[in-house]
């Protein structure tokens, strides 16, 4: 088993976010998550990510139950992509000692190779926070070589192919593809046609998941 | 000449410059008249100490007490307005700045790390205003230069000898003052915005950037970069100190030297009998107007010349026109 969460509550002061979450999710497997905005679904996968603390129930990535355990078995790409200001390599090894050669597979992988090529100064190019100096597809392709970089056996998708169009749809469909092969992704979006591919799709409402 | 232009640019974004120009021509006697009126009140007093005149010292005295009463008065008054013009400029620019950055298209603001707008709307505000609200700034330039004016001619008419040996100490000050320190301010304040940049951008991430940086394991990467800009920051501040420093050592052996000097050619004079204790005490006394108005001249140059940085960098900022 890969995930397992059982009677997950969470809430934010006085406002119930979740009721009563139950779900397995088995190795390998990739499970979609569709909502209106604002049922929840961050809030769950920030939890999935050990980001944010179990209120009530239990939580388990990969046999971890403490956040700071989950975290090393998880990555995850959200749709509004923020870029460490720092150089495109630091963006990928967010600091870690990481070979030139995992980063290339990773840059290979996210479809980023050809654009770095392009670059004057490359690899090093200095991005911006919000990714002001590069286009929302390249922010994107970063985020996800970062979590290629990790080689996480969890990935989870934050309405990573919401606002995506026309070419750089294409790249950063292709970097998703390389990122999620082999691994056990919970994809989450507002729109259903976003979670085609997925082997289950649930629906979050109310708090409640729902199969859908 | 173009800092001129960067200042004047800044006036007229802020507005209300009549008011500035009177309020300032109100300030400009207050400091040369002070000096004649200790000189004048020296020279009688001594002068009166010397024939044993008890009554003509009490008068000039009483004279002095009320001069000076009234000279305190209107400068008291003069601030006070000034101090709410400031209080009222540096909003007036501050809201002028933050109407302009909002109008901007997000393309435009994105372009930009955010540090470098937080700094343009704070630290560079506050950098340029320093013009008008720093302890020695444009007015007082302006305060100096009459002092020094009113100061000079009192002492070429009084003592041409005396002025021309004040002037041989005062003028390389003012020169190497100009040359190694005001001059290179600017420079160096300019990289200290643009640091003070980096660092609220490198401080930001920890914030904006912290559910990554979580996740990633980046936060000691973050903090790393923020203490690496902080430092980096520190170092060009600390620049402008050491400018500021070799400022301030000049100025004691500078003085020293003229003072020495010219109490070595006083005493032969006043031995000679060309010149009496009053004269010399009142020479020294405009002599210290003199002093005191470079002095003044060459901090607030130096001020002027470090908020020039942010007066630049506002100017630039308005100059980013909104995109179609």
């Amino acid at each position: 088993m890969s995930i397992h969460i059982e009677n997950l509550s969470f809430s934010y002061g006085e406002k119930q976010i979740l009721h009563d979450i139950n779900l397995d999710i088995e190795s390998g497997e990739n499970i979609g998550i569709v909502g209106v905005s604002g049922c929840g679904k961050s809030t769950l996968l920030k939890l999935l990510a050990g980001l944010y603390s179990v209120q009530s129930g239990i939580i388990e990535v990969c046999g971890a139950r403490r956040p700071e355990d989950i975290r090393k078995n998880v990555a995850m790409v959200m749709q509004s992509t923020m870029l460490f200001p720092a150089s495109i390599k630091d963006n990928i090894t967010c600091g870690h000692p990481l070979s030139d050669e995992a980063i290339r597979q990773a840059c290979d992988a996210a479809q980023l190779t050809e654009w770095i090529a392009s670059l004057p100064d490359g690899i090093d190019t200095f991005v911006g926070e919000r990714g002001g100096k590069v286009s929302g597809g390249q922010a994107q392709r970063i985020a996800i070589a970062r979590a290629i970089a990790k080689n996480a056996p969890v990935v989870l998708l934050d309405e990573a192919t919401s606002a995506l169009d026309g070419e750089t749809s294409k790249a950063v469909l292709s970097a998703l593809e390389s990122l999620t092969r082999g691994k056990t992704v919970v994809r989450v979006s507002h729109r259903p046609e976003d979670l085609s591919g997925c082997s289950r799709i649930y629906r979050l409402e109310g708090g409640r998941l729902y199969n859908a | 000449m173009r800092n001129m232009k960067d200042i004047q640019r800044l006036f007229k974004l802020a507005g209300r410059i009549r008011s500035f120009i009177i309020l300032t021509l109100l300030r400009c006697p207050f400091d040369a008249l002070r000096t004649v009126v200790l000189a004048i009140f020296l020279q009688f007093a001594f002068e009166a100490i010397g024939k044993g005149n008890q009554n003509e010292l009490f008068k000039v005295c009483m004279m002095y007490g009320i001069g000076s009463l009234l000279l305190f008065l209107y400068n008291g008054t003069v601030w006070t307005l000034y101090a709410t013009y400031v209080t009222k400029w540096v909003g007036r620019i501050r809201r002028k700045l933050f109407k302009h950055i909002s109008c901007l298209s997000l393309q435009q603001i994105e372009a930009r790390p955010s540090g470098e707008w937080i700094t343009r709307l704070n630290s560079d505000v506050q950098a340029a205003t320093a013009l008008l609200n720093q302890s020695l700034h444009l007015p007082h330039a302006v305060v100096s230069i009459v002092n020094l004016c009113v100061s000079s001619i009192i002492l070429v008419v009084m003592n041409p000898d005396i002025f021309g040996l004040i002037i041989a100490f005062v003028i390389p000050h003012i020169l190497i003052n100009q040359l190694y320190i005001a001059k290179q301010m600017v420079r160096d304040a300019i990289s200290v915005q643009e640091m003070a940049a980096r660092n609220t951008t490198d401080m930001n991430a920890i914030i904006t950037c912290a559910d990554t940086a979580i996740l990633y394991d980046a936060q000691d990467f973050l903090l790393k970069r923020f203490e690496e800009s902080s430092l980096e920051l520190g170092r060009a501040n600390m620049k402008i100190q050491h400018r500021r420093a070799l400022g301030n050592g000049l100025l004691p052996l500078m003085g020293m030297c003229g003072y020495l000097v010219i109490l070595l050619v006083g005493g032969r004079w006043m031995a000679a009998g060309t010149m009496t204790f009053g004269e010399l005490t009142a020479a020294f006394q405009y002599r210290g107007g003199l002093l005191t108005g470079s002095m003044m001249f060459i901090n607030s140059m130096i001020n002027i010349k470090t908020a020039i940085a942010g007066v630049k960098r506002i100017n630039d900022t308005m100059d980013i026109t909104m995109e179609e």
